[in-house]
């Protein structure tokens, strides 16, 4: 009898294992403080004053890459890892397959980002938008991804009906992730070339937000939201809808990253129809968490978490509606190539991604610490600069955008488009310093908080040895 | 079945991924494949421009151009042959030098036919100019700090590109592009072998076009198809 | 809407603190890395640098007040010219010539010694790509044309994105700069011969510098046969004649200019060489006048000779190497590469001697 409530109502203790998610975590913002110190590095290069100039490994245009895959690989992948460690298990009643292999890919994922950093500050890097990942890592990382997804499957698959809303995206983001990886890194590089090979290059970069980054962070939304608010979500309708209207749409709209190319121009109206009906999907989301939210407002101002998610949320919304209008070829005959893509794509991985899984931490490391945090404040001023630094960020550069595509167009001599960006660039640099500020504040709070869960811990260890 | 494993894993996760990559991935590939793709010996093969640009490279500086190439063969023939290679092989190792330092993320390589790009840089891009080995994977690029480079070849001298790569700022006042003086040994007239391959291949772009290097000023000479042997 | 599109770093970096970067700019000037802008002062020619002091300071004090200083530079004989135009001319300059031509015109910018061929030195007035005859000064117009389409083949960019009224602004500028230069250097020859600086000659002086400038027009080169239509015949008559008339002898039987006696001196006193017109790339422009002007003319400040004399009684003969010259240019657009060659280093290309690195401003371009 007692073994069936066990499986039935299994501790908590022996479903997550809480050291690697820390360790995920840690990781995680160790790589954001990297990836921002090459944001900076290519901030000050665009306002040349760049102080570290001519140095070979210390390249802006190395370290560009270097920004993006380490929040891509390093900073995003760890912390969903680190999230997922904690709720896969939770919802699936079973621990992961096996711990040890946990470690392991815990150990193996480091050694891939480690090298894809390394490789790419010494010139190694592969020519594909968010794969630059040197061509001999690829195999290695795309074995680490089969093995996040075997280790997550297996408690899923032993599921018993139907399963939450969570684990759909969930599940379905191991398959994807593992395809897109595969057919972004190989087929250009291997196969095709040309033409064909940007039709699969936006597919992968695309895929990469759409089918890796948007299902773990929905997932996590629809775990963590009900949690916290301690209410269901508003209509599960809505979830099935968001949820199958995602996985049709989302993978179809790659080539929109490449529309006025030589790719077939029905490709082009076909990937533009299709983000559309992203957009309008996503819409349908959004009503459904903004309605779960009536009646439980105040969690906005009392619980922080909740305001990073909300927060995030909103973005969500700003970055569709944005993409919304990009995507059509009057709008982006004018904007492709500008900042105004540079500020969109900050607003998805900062504004929104990044955002959700702060949020999380700010609500997971004192249940994995086991004390309060340290300061409250502290916590608040992470929020605020983080919010403020991006919103300032993305607005920066969707502003400084269709200009630059005016000038362009204008036929004026290239350096008046130049110029005529620095300060919109100084600005993007003081959003950017507010970000990395509030990183700052993030993890000398955290330090400090877990000093203090080490001298609350000395006592009880003392009072256990007595 | 929107609920269950199955069919999240095997309509959501498989079937819709597949739906995507063959109607957005497989089609084009399938249209383009009697676009034969050409290697980097072939894009040689045949080029003029490049060839010119290439030997001008050894004719300027002809020190540092032995230190990366070697000495050419005395023999016309092999002579010939020896220039093909080493620019095909400049052309491959300017490819990776120009996806390594990030080239690529600053500069695009392809001319819309909207927003009077084909009047500031000339003819629109096709399909069949991507049809080779160094576009593998394909450099269209996202973001242009710096102008579109599709038909950037013989637009400007050697002299001028090794001098801008070494520090841009000497001659465009208030570049932000950085500077990249380990392509050199020491001075914008020394080159190594990377930085003779990156020019090799920033002149190679567009060098397939008739209009080299004029480009959109191009007009085309009735002295043209004259044959005289 | 007027653009205010070239910014001197002054008001950049006015600008920049506008902005609100304070923070930044204190960083930034604290690592010692702002651009500290080439002190904009006319360089002394070597004529003057080897008077005596008193007479130097004597024709540096004339100069100023005929041509100005490089931020507020004036037209010799063109008193009207509105001084903001001038100025604008000189932010031009100063963004996109410089660099290379210098501050005084004198084609030693930073960047000049590592250009082969060398940046235009303007003092000495002499211009190589004009629609006149050899010796005669070229319109304005082919300044302009020159700065619009560059030189291709060499270091000078094309510049046609340029608004026109930059573009005329900048020509103005150059020409000022090449104006002064002349007067610099008749001052000086004067100076050397009297042993002093008359005030009372110097208007004098200007007219005569000026007279060759407005006496252009005149000597326009124009074609004394209309263009016949060019085919494999012309062609065929072309190589013919560019090897019996002498070109072959510099540019080679080929036209590739790598025979072993093409190498000669310009104007400017560097090594120069006939041209490889099989590049593809006509220096000079690639229209028919402008390759018949060349024959027929010659370019000024090279080896390359009028043919004017020589070529006098058959005109249909310019024609033909006319449209052989174009077939040249044209080989590799049709695939048909001609041989390397020697690869005969350019000319000026020796094996770096110790004192000419030393001569070269690598400090500065490295830091």
């Amino acid at each position: 009898m007692s073994a069936d409530v066990e499986r039935e109502r299994p501790r908590h203790e022996d479903l997550v294992d809480e050291r690697l998610v820390s360790w995920y975590f840690l990781a995680a913002l160790g790589y954001m403080f990297i990836s921002m110190l090459g944001g900076f590095l290519m901030g000050f290069q665009l306002i040349r004053h760049n102080p570290l100039r001519g140095i070979e490994l210390l390249s802006p245009g190395r370290w560009r890459m270097i920004h993006t895959n380490a929040i891509a690989y390093g900073f995003l992948a760890n912390a969903f890892l680190g999230a997922l460690h904690w709720a896969v298990p939770r919802l699936a009643l079973r621990p992961v397959l096996d711990r040890r292999l946990s470690y392991f890919i815990f150990g193996a994922w480091q050694v891939v980002v480690l090298s894809t950093a390394v490789g790419i500050m010494l010139g190694q890097a592969q020519g594909l938008e968010w794969g630059e990942t040197p061509v001999w890592i690829d195999p290695l990382a795309l074995a680490g991804l089969l093995l996040v997804a075997i280790n997550f499957l297996a408690p899923i698959v032993r599921l018993r009906g139907p399963m939450y809303v969570t684990l759909w995206y969930f599940t379905a983001a191991f398959i994807w992730t593992f395809l897109t990886y595969a057919m972004g890194n190989f087929i250009p590089q291997y196969f095709v070339s040309g033409t064909s090979a940007g039709a699969v290059g936006g597919l992968f970069i695309h895929d990469l937000v759409g089918l890796f980054v948007t299902p773990l962070g929905w997932g996590l939304m629809y775990y963590f939201v009900p949690i916290m608010l301690k209410k269901p979500v508003w209509s599960h309708g809505l979830s099935l809808v968001g949820f199958w209207g995602l996985a049709f749409f989302y993978p179809l709209t790659g080539i929109h990253h490449f529309l006025y190319t030589p790719i077939p121009m029905f490709l082009q109206y076909g990937a533009v129809i299709s983000t559309i009906a992203v957009e309008m999907v996503v819409t349908t989301v959004l009503i459904n968490f903004f309605v779960t939210l009536r009646g439980a407002t105040g969690a906005l101002t009392n619980n922080l978490p909740i305001r990073w998610f909300y927060t995030g949320m909103v973005f969500y919304g700003l970055t569709c509606l944005q993409c919304a209008f990009q995507t059509t070829l009057t709008f982006q005959a004018l904007i492709h190539f500008t900042d105004w893509v540079v500020g969109h794509a900050h607003m998805v991985m900062f504004g929104v991604f990044s955002m959700w899984l702060l949020g999380t931490m700010t609500y997971l490391f004192p249940r994995l610490l086991k004390t309060d945090w340290y300061s409250r404040t502290l916590c608040e001023w992470h929020y605020w600069l983080s919010a403020l630094g991006i919103g300032l960020m993305s607005a920066d550069l969707i502003v400084a955008g269709p200009f630059q595509g005016y000038f362009w167009a204008s036929l004026l001599p290239w350096d008046v488009s130049v110029d005529f960006s620095i300060p919109f660039w100084a600005v993007r640099l003081v959003a950017g310093t507010m970000m990395f500020t509030g990183l700052l504040v993030f993890l000398t709070n955290l330090a400090l908080t877990w000093a203090q869960a080490r001298r609350a811990e000395e006592p009880a260890v003392l009072a256990a040895a007595a | 079945m929107f609920e269950k494993k199955s069919g999240v894993l095997l309509i959501a996760g498989l079937l819709f991924f597949a739906i995507a990559f063959l109607s957005n991935g497989l089609v084009p590939i399938l249209m383009y494949k009697n676009l034969k793709e050409k290697t980097a010996e072939e894009l040689v093969q045949g080029n003029g421009n490049l060839r010119y640009q290439f030997e001008d490279l050894a004719r300027r500086y002809p020190e540092s151009f032995k230190t990366a190439f070697g000495t050419p063969p005395e023999e016309t023939a092999a002579r010939e042959a020896w220039l093909n290679q080493k620019c095909a092989d400049a052309l491959r190792r300017g490819r990776n030098v120009y996806v390594g330092e990030g080239c690529w993320h600053c500069h695009s390589q392809f001319i819309r036919p909207v927003s009077n790009e084909d009047r500031r840089w000339g003819p629109v891009s096709k399909s069949e100019e991507y049809q080779n080995e160094l576009q593998r994977p394909v450099l269209f690029g996202t973001r242009r700090v710096g102008p579109d480079l599709c038909r950037e070849g013989g637009r400007r001298s050697n002299d001028w590109h090794a001098v801008h790569f070494f520090k841009p700022t000497m001659l465009s006042e208030g570049s932000p592009m950085p500077e990249y003086p380990w392509l050199f040994d020491g001075s914008p007239d020394k080159p190594n072998e990377r930085g003779f391959a990156l020019i090799a291949y920033v002149q190679w772009l567009g060098s397939w076009q008739e209009s080299y290097p004029y480009y959109k000023d191009y007009q085309a000479s009735n002295v043209k198809d004259v044959k005289l042997k | 809407m007027q653009l205010t599109y070239l910014r001197t770093p002054g008001t950049r970096d006015r600008r920049l603190v506008a902005t609100g970067v304070l923070l930044l700019s204190t960083l930034a000037h604290a690592g010692g890395c702002t651009r500290v802008p080439e002190p904009a002062v006319f360089v002394t020619g070597k004529q003057v640098v080897q008077l005596d002091p008193k007479l130097r300071e004597k024709v540096r004090k004339v100069l100023d007040e005929q041509c100005g200083t490089p931020e507020n530079i004036k037209l010799l004989g063109d008193e009207k010219m509105n001084p903001a135009h001038l100025r604008k001319g000189a932010e031009v300059y100063a963004r996109y010539c410089r660099q290379c031509h210098g501050v005084s015109g004198d084609g030693a910018g930073l960047a000049a010694s590592y250009m082969n061929p060398r940046p235009r030195d303007y003092r000495a007035a002499i211009f190589k790509f004009t629609s006149t005859t050899y010796g005669a000064k070229p319109l304005r117009e082919d300044l302009l044309r020159t700065v619009r389409r560059g030189v291709l083949g060499t270091s000078m960019p094309s510049f046609d994105l340029l608004p026109k009224n930059d573009l005329e602004a900048v020509v103005d500028y150059v020409l000022a700069l090449t104006h002064r230069g002349e007067l610099e250097t008749q001052l000086a020859e004067a100076a050397e011969f009297d042993g002093d600086v008359n005030a009372d000659q110097v208007p004098e002086l200007v007219a005569g510098i000026l007279k060759k400038w407005r006496d252009a027009p005149a000597h326009i080169v124009y074609p004394t046969t209309p263009m016949p239509d060019f085919n494999t015949d012309t062609v065929r008559a072309g190589h013919e004649a560019f090897l019996r008339v002498g070109c072959s002898k510099c540019h080679g039987d080929d036209g590739r200019g790598q025979t072993k006696d093409n190498i000669g001196v310009d104007a400017w006193g560097f090594p120069t060489k006939a041209a490889d017109l099989t590049s593809g790339m006509l220096r000079g422009g690639t229209e028919s006048l402008d390759i018949y002007r060349h024959i027929d003319s010659g370019i000024n400040g090279t080896p390359m000779p009028s043919f004017r004399n020589a070529l006098n009684a058959e005109p249909a003969t310019v024609w033909n190497l006319v449209s052989y010259v174009h077939y040249l240019s044209n080989r590799r657009r049709v695939g048909d590469v001609p041989e390397a060659g020697i690869l005969k280093p350019l000319p000026g290309v020796e094996p770096a001697t110790k004192a000419q690195s030393a001569e070269r401003p690598l400090s500065r371009v490295t830091r």
